[in-house]
């Protein structure tokens, strides 16, 4: 039961999270910030369920998995640093600096390429689980920036959704973390970590849902 | 028991992750009061600004409404003081509620003090009780304007005239009061007789003149001496009996006694001649309608009295002369006259024949009642002589 819902629970709920919010973003009238975090949001959603089905339809190929896998890893990975990055450049008001963006995007991007391809040439996932585990703190300073401006900013009712959607990150990336610390817990063994890490935070996401309707439907007068 | 373990942390990840959804959101509520607190401190802040802004501006409004009240107020009072007409104001029980120092001089009021007119009912006042004004005191209670004439003397026999002119206060239909406006009218009146006396006199000296010229022609011709008078007095009983108006009836008389005065022209041998006249002859009397008209034309009669003596010999066919006028082309008393005329002629003696009589006279209008004679003026003539008993002075 267990393998069950560590095997299929993510992609399943993920699929529900992607179509609620779906909906928020059909129905949602705010401002630059919400809507393109909105955006991302859902791209990043739709990315992580191709992978997830994709998996599911090669998983008896053998020999194909692994790269799949790797392919899949590079593009979420760089996916996710661009999406941080993009809203803290956006929350900090250095838009107009694209070239600094774009710098930073390409810098933190090399190591997870390199380390796609180390993990290829070498057939192990070490490379790129190290990348990994510094990508997630990464994201997660990147986050707690986000959401510190989010709060702090007059506009805070406005950005509700893109509130939620960073504290579910900020979740996410804590338990990762936990999940995938090689210097504390022993990465293979504690695999299906990360995917609860992933399950609990969908399911945050879904809640979510609940309370930005709520919210909303109290403050839209 | 690793299954156990997992189980156990997947159970205790969900429920850490719903606890931390609620604290988020409870974060966000508590956020959301705050942003929503300020907010309202702003809107507060905002309208309370708003609200001072508008104080001051209505504050100002009023001070400046009640500074031009004030100088309205004071211009009122000037005026009502200084008017040269008097002013009462009157409550809805009559009662005098205002009046302005002028009413005093005009009603000879030196005893009295305004304030001791106050509160006093108008009957109670004196000049004032003047039985026509109390008694249109009721059309003012009904709300209709009132205007009449009051004339009011002092000890020392002086008297003046007033011209009272009242207006009804009305609240919501209901009489709440009543203004009356006294004007001095006592030279426009006396002016008025003046004038009056003056128009009396020049009727006169018109009469005058006009029986002065109505003399002089029948000086030229002695049988028709008095035929002027008598058509006058003939004409003017028709003309009262149609009962046509007083403006008429004196250009009538005025235009009866002169009727014939075009005859001066007329050579006196034509006129005393005592057989038939011929067809040139009768063209030169013809004339004397015409003559007449241009010696009157001349003279700026308050009556069209050019007119009728122009038109006395129209007929009502067309048949008459000198313009060959008909029916309504021909004025009323010249209509008259015609009658008159004929009847008056026909019942005196002329050189060429004896007096015809009454009965013949009024035969001669009976027959040409409708193309020659006005049938209302012959109808008249008639009822005269029948009912009447007209009879031609001497």
């Amino acid at each position: 039961m267990i393998n069950v819902v560590s095997d299929y629970g993510p992609s399943i709920l993920r699929f529900i999270v992607l179509i609620c919010w779906c909906i928020i973003y059909k129905k949602s009238k705010c401002g630059k910030i919400n809507r393109i975090v909105l955006k991302y949001f859902i791209l990043f959603l739709s990315i992580f369920l191709i992978w997830n089905s994709s998996m599911f339809v090669i998983k008896w190929l053998n020999g194909v998995t692994s790269y799949t896998y790797l392919v899949f890893w590079g593009i979420t990975s760089i996916f996710e640093l661009y999406f941080v990055l993009k809203v803290v450049f956006m929350v900090l008001s250095s838009e107009a600096h694209k070239d600094i963006f774009y710098i930073s995007i390409t810098i933190l991007a090399i190591p997870s390429l390199i380390a796609t391809i180390l993990s290829f040439i070498h057939r192990s996932y070490n490379p790129i689980n190290s990348t990994d585990f510094f990508n997630i703190i990464i994201l997660l300073l990147g986050t707690m920036i986000i959401l510190r401006k989010i709060l702090s900013s007059p506009d805070f009712l406005e950005n509700i959704e893109s509130f939620f959607i960073f504290s579910g990150f900020a979740l996410y990336f804590c338990m990762h973390i936990v999940a995938s610390n090689v210097l504390t817990l022993d990465f293979l063994k504690n695999w299906s970590f990360g995917q609860y890490a992933t399950i609990v935070s969908l399911i945050f996401w879904l809640g979510s849902v609940f309370f930005i309707w709520k919210i909303r439907s109290k403050h839209s007068s | 028991m690793e299954n156990q373990i997992q189980t156990f942390v997947l159970i205790s990840s969900i429920v850490i992750g719903f606890f931390i959804l609620i604290a988020i959101y409870l974060v966000v509520k508590l956020k959301l009061n705050d942003i929503l607190l300020k907010r309202s401190e702003e809107k507060l802040k905002n309208f309370n600004e708003t609200l001072q802004l508008m104080v001051a501006e209505k504050t100002q409004e009023l001070l400046e409404s009640q500074k031009k009240y004030k100088s309205l107020y004071e211009l009122n009072e000037e005026v009502l003081e200084n008017s040269p007409a008097g002013i009462v104001r009157l409550d809805a029980h009559l009662r005098i509620s205002y009046l302005n120092p002028e009413i005093i001089r005009l009603l000879f009021l030196r005893n009295e003090s305004l304030e001791s007119l106050i509160g006093e009912q108008l009957k109670n006042v004196p000049k004032l009780n003047d039985i026509k004004l109390l008694y249109l005191m009721d059309d003012l209670i009904n709300g209709l304007e009132i205007s009449t004439d009051l004339r009011i003397s002092n000890d020392e026999s002086n008297s003046k005239y007033l011209e009272v002119k009242g207006v009804p206060i009305l609240d919501g239909g209901t009489f709440s009061g009543a203004v009356l406006l006294f004007n001095d009218i006592t030279e426009s009146i006396i002016a008025e007789e003046k004038l009056k006396q003056s128009f009396e006199i020049l009727q006169k000296a018109t009469g005058d003149i006009i029986q002065a010229m109505s003399s002089t022609s029948e000086m030229r011709d002695p049988y028709t001496a008095g035929h002027q008078k008598r058509v006058k007095e003939l004409a003017v009983a028709i003309g009262r009996k149609m009962n046509i108006n007083q403006e008429q009836l004196e250009g009538l008389k005025f235009a009866g006694i002169i009727h014939d005065i075009g005859k001066i022209s007329v050579p006196s041998d034509i006129l005393s001649k005592p057989g038939k006249i011929n067809k040139m002859e009768f063209e030169v009397i013809k004339n004397h309608s015409q003559v007449g008209f241009d010696l009157l034309n001349k003279i700026e009669f308050p009556w069209p009295i050019s007119r009728i003596v122009h038109q006395h010999h129209e007929r009502m066919d067309g048949s008459g002369y000198p313009l060959g006028l008909k029916s309504d082309q021909i004025l009323l008393e010249a209509r008259i006259l015609a009658v008159a005329d004929v009847v008056e002629a026909m019942t005196s003696h002329r050189p060429y024949r004896a007096a015809l009589g009454i009965e013949q006279a009024l035969q001669e209008i009976a027959d040409h009642k409708h193309d020659y004679y006005d049938p209302n003026v012959v109808d008249a003539c008639i009822a005269l002589f029948r009912e009447k008993k007209f009879k031609f002075s001497a």
